[in-house]
């Protein structure tokens, strides 16, 4: 598997193809990239809030920023898990390296995501929230959350067209990290033994680091972040290893 | 003149099919040199197209060894990657990075591949509106910038109306003729026997005979 600079500006123009596509689709087009976020958020707010009442001050911003940041997390892997599926009509044809093809997923997701956060820091400012010194940790935070994206977002475009079954499990798994990584509820309200293990799942950390940087003005504990940085490097590298010693095997596998 | 693509003993297998035997391809042995046209005949099933696939290091053979002294190993496919939502210029380029180039070879060749297409302004609409006709004129335009150093071609790729069709086999045999390296399977004896240095006789998964076109198009025909 040897990369090569056209295949960065493979990734980049089958990027760019996903965006458009995606604003092709339908006749909002990449209005849907900021309302799909904004419906969550009002049916948990309804939910919460309005039905169980317990949702208290500030709810709204807690809510917003959990899923925010977890929808770039759930997209990416989830589409990556069908990235080398979907280019199967072009590796049978030509030779491609693997990793490519949820690269070219992150990529898009990223593209996607960069827009929503824009549009998330203008409400955080026009809300109330304007941006304060603790702001300038944030490319630590978004660097962390990026190597841990693209480690399980590789690791899963890897496995699943080796073993197809494994789908189901992602699709749980995803769900259950969901409900586990305090979305909607805080994590901080847990006590016990439970606690420390909520907070092993790494999406856990990161949606707490991006509330006390965005909404608590304070910094992250670095011990946590380097916990999430490591396990994100030691997927990636898991990743990309299945994906290269299978490279030549997939196409044989999905077509 | 050196060998750029070696075989040896080289087998390959698809363990879900075939019963009885489930070699597609066994013990081929053979050398591909420089600047040399191989031509491939078989009948259908005879393993042409995976030999294909293994020459362009698309899979893996199972057994035996496949050594190359280039990695720029094209397998010419018309519209690569083609989608319907770009534009025939966006789907130039990205068909044009997969067939191996860069993307300032592909915006520099730009104008050539439109007046090779005969697509005039109409690069710029979606390719969801071509007709088939166009779209293929397309994908043969965009091939033919492709300069792999060994250039591998499963039957005749016609595309296009009657004068297209010419005008792309024209170019295919300037290609050929030229110093290009290149492997073709086709069932156009013609073709065989004008184009080709050696030929290669596939027949139940494995090389029956090699050698002059001439001599082997006559044993095949027998």
């Amino acid at each position: 598997m040897r990369l090569r600079k056209r295949h960065a500006e493979l990734v980049y123009h089958c990027a760019l193809s996903d965006l458009k596509r995606d604003s092709d689709r339908a006749y909002l087009g990449m209005l849907w990239w900021v309302l799909d976020p904004l419906i969550y958020l009002c049916t948990f707010y309804l939910i919460f809030e309005v039905i169980m009442q317990r949702g208290g001050p500030g709810f709204i911003h807690f809510l917003l920023t959990g899923l925010v940041f977890w929808r770039w997390f759930d997209s990416s892997v989830r589409l990556s898990a069908m990235s080398i599926r979907k280019y199967k009509g072009i590796i049978s044809q030509v030779y491609l390296p693997k990793i490519l093809l949820p690269l070219i997923t992150v990529t898009s997701n990223l593209m996607k995501f960069s827009l929503v956060l824009v549009l998330f820091a203008l409400f955080l400012t026009l809300s109330g929230y304007p941006p304060g010194s603790s702001w300038l940790a944030a490319p630590l935070l978004l660097l962390t959350q990026f190597v841990l994206v693209v480690g399980a977002s590789l690791l899963v475009a890897a496995i699943i067209p080796l073993v197809p079954d494994l789908m189901q499990l992602v699709n749980y798994g995803m769900t259950l990290m969901f409900f586990m990584s305090g979305i909607f509820f805080d994590l901080d309200a847990v006590t016990g033994p439970l606690r420390s293990v909520l907070y092993l799942n790494p999406m856990a950390i990161m949606l707490n680091a991006w509330r006390d940087l965005l909404l608590g003005a304070s910094l992250p504990a670095l011990a946590d972040l380097g916990y999430v940085l490591g396990l994100g490097l030691v997927l990636t590298a898991l990743g990309a290893w299945l994906l290269n010693r299978f490279d030549l095997r997939y196409p044989r596998l999905v077509n | 003149m050196s060998a750029l693509l070696t075989f040896e003993d080289v087998g390959l297998r698809y363990s879900n099919d075939r019963r009885g035997n489930p070699w597609t391809l066994k013990g081929i042995n053979f050398e591909l040199k420089s600047g040399e046209t191989l031509g491939v005949i078989g009948r259908n099933g005879a393993g042409k197209s995976s030999l294909l696939r293994l020459m362009s290091g698309l899979i893996a053979p199972d057994a035996g060894l496949i050594r190359r002294q280039t990695d720029s190993i094209l397998l010419l496919s018309i519209q690569l990657g083609f989608q319907g939502h770009l534009t025939g210029r966006e789907n130039a380029m990205i068909s044009g990075i997969l067939l191996g180039m860069h993307r300032a070879e592909v915006k520099a060749a730009m104008d050539e591949i439109i007046a090779f297409a005969e697509l005039g302004e109409q690069i710029d609409d979606p390719v969801r509106t071509y007709s088939a006709g166009m779209r293929g004129r397309l994908g043969f335009a965009v091939a033919c910038q492709a300069r792999p150093e060994i250039l591998l071609i499963d039957e005749a790729l016609s595309v296009g109306d009657r004068a297209f069709r010419e005008k792309s086999r024209q170019h295919l045999l300037e290609r050929l003729k030229s110093e290009q390296t290149a492997v073709v399977v086709s069932h156009d004896e013609k073709l065989i026997a004008n184009e080709c240095n050696r030929v290669i006789w596939l027949a139940d998964g494995g090389i029956k005979a090699c050698g002059d076109p001439e001599d082997i198009l006559e044993q095949y025909r027998r």
